[in-house]
C-alpha cells in the first residue's frame, strides 16, 4: 500500500532534522502523493515520491521558519547551535556516527538533500536533478561541495570533542 | 570518504498506519467525488444509486396516482352517502332541532363527539343527525336545512396525515366543502349554492 515509506521517512528526517517534524512531513507528502497520483508519469515512483517529500519538507520548514534560518548562516555559526541541538537527541550511536550525524545536520538544506539522495538512496544525478529541480551539472558540483563541507564539519567536531 | 556510514532513518512504527488513516479519510472526503467515480466498485455503487432513484420515481408516481385514486374514491363515497340520505326515510336517525337532543344521541354510537350547534338564527336550522358509513369509516352526519335545500355535514375523527386539506369542489352539481377542526374532519355536501354553503362552514368553524 505504501511503497518507499522508509526512503521517504529517511529523506524527511534528514531534511527536517526532527523526528516529529519528519513524521508530519511524510504524512503530508503521502497525502499529496495520493491526491496527485493522476499526474504521475513515468516509472520512477520513488523519485516522484521523494520529490514530493522534499517539497513537503520545504513548505513545512517555511511554516515554522525561525529555528531553521541558521541554514543560511556560515559554518562557524551553526557548529555550536547544532551541537547543542544534537545533544538533546540522546543518540545512542557510537561517537563517530554521532559526529557524522551532527555534521550532516549542520549542513544547509541544499547540501543535505543531495547527499542523502546520492549516498543513501543512490539515485542517479539525473533523478536527483529532477527532484531538487537543478541541472545535472549543478547537482554534481553541489554534491562535491557538500562532501567537502561535511569533511570540514567532521574535522571541526572531532577537534571540539577532544 | 565517510558518506557510506551516513545514518539511515527507518520509518517509525505506527507511521504507516497513520498515513493509511490519512489517505482513507481523504479518500472518503473527496476521492469519492473525484477520480474514484470511475472505479468499478464506485461505478457499481452509482449504478445502484441510479437504480434506487428510478425506483423511487416510479414508486412516487405510483403513489401519487394511488392517492388521486383514493381521493376520487373518497369523493364518490361522500356524494353517495349524501344522495342515499336524501332517499325517503334515510335522512335522520334522530330528528330534532334541539342540539341538546342531537349531541347526546351520538354518545354510545360513535367514539367521538361531534360539535352540534343549531344555526337557525343564521338561516341554517338543524334538522337532525344520523350515523353513517363513508368509505369504510363510521361518521357522524349532521343535517341542516336552508330554504328547500338539505345539507349533510359529515364529521369524523382525523389527525395528522389523515386530515384532508381545506377545499371546496363541485361534483355532479353538488358542492363539497371540507375543513378540519379539533382533530375532526368536516365535509359539508349540498346542492345549495357554494356561497351559502361556505357561510355554513364559517358558522360551524366558530369556536
Amino acid at each position: 500500500m505504501l511503497p518507499h515509506l522508509d526512503a521517504a521517512f529517511n529523506l524527511a528526517r534528514h531534511l527536517s532534522r526532527s523526528q516529529h517534524d519528519a513524521e508530519d512531513v511524510v504524512q503530508d507528502a503521502y497525502l499529496r502523493a495520493w491526491r496527485h497520483y493522476a499526474s504521475f508519469r513515468g516509472d520512477n515512483a520513488r523519485g516522484w515520491l521523494l520529490a514530493i517529500v522534499r517539497h513537503a519538507a520545504l513548505s513545512h520548514r517555511r511554516r515554522d521558519t525561525v529555528a531553521d534560518l541558521t541554514d543560511e548562516f556560515n559554518d562557524a555559526m551553526h557548529s555550536e547551535a547544532v551541537a547543542s541541538a544534537a545533544a538533546d537527541e540522546q543518540l545512542d550511536r557510537d561517537e563517530a556516527s554521532a559526529q557524522l550525524h551532527r555534521a550532516l545536520d549542520a549542513l544547509p538544506f541544499k547540501f543535505r538533500e543531495v547527499l542523502v539522495l546520492r549516498e543513501l538512496e543512490e539515485l542517479s544525478y539525473q533523478d536527483i536533478g529532477r527532484i531538487v529541480r537543478a541541472p545535472v551539472g549543478t547537482v554534481m558540483s553541489r554534491l562535491s561541495r557538500a562532501r567537502a563541507r561535511l569533511d570540514v564539519m567532521l574535522t571541526r567536531l572531532r577537534r571540539d570533542d577532544l | 570518504m565517510t558518506q557510506s556510514q551516513l545514518p539511515f532513518w527507518a520509518a517509525p512504527n505506527g507511521l504507516r498506519e497513520k498515513i493509511e488513516q490519512d489517505v482513507r479519510a481523504a479518500a472518503k472526503a473527496e476521492g469519492s467525488r473525484r477520480r474514484a467515480w470511475r472505479k468499478p466498485r464506485v461505478l457499481a455503487a452509482n449504478g445502484m444509486a441510479l437504480a434506487a432513484c428510478l425506483c423511487l420515481v416510479a414508486l412516487s408516481a405510483w403513489s401519487v396516482g394511488a392517492s388521486y385514486q383514493a381521493r376520487d374514491d373518497q369523493r364518490r363515497a361522500i356524494l353517495d352517502s349524501h344522495l342515499r340520505s336524501l332517499a325517503p326515510g334515510h335522512l335522520t336517525d334522530v330528528t330534532s332541532t334541539d342540539q341538546h337532543t342531537v349531541k347526546p344521541w351520538f354518545a354510545g354510537k360513535i367514539d367521538f363527539s361531534p360539535p352540534v350547534v343549531d344555526h337557525a338564527p343564521d338561516g341554517f336550522p338543524l334538522v337532525g343527525g344520523r350515523v353513517d358509513v363513508v368509505g369504510g369509516h363510521t361518521v357522524a352526519a349532521l343535517v341542516y336545512s336552508r330554504a328547500n335545500h338539505l345539507i349533510n355535514v359529515f364529521v369524523q375523527p382525523a389527525s395528522g396525515s389523515e386530515l384532508l386539506p381545506a377545499s371546496a369542489y363541485t361534483s355532479r352539481g353538488y358542492h363539497v366543502v371540507s375543513w378540519s377542526r379539533d382533530e375532526m374532519q368536516f365535509r359539508a355536501v349540498s346542492d345549495l349554492n357554494l356561497r351559502e354553503l361556505l357561510q355554513l362552514r364559517d358558522l360551524l368553524q366558530q369556536p
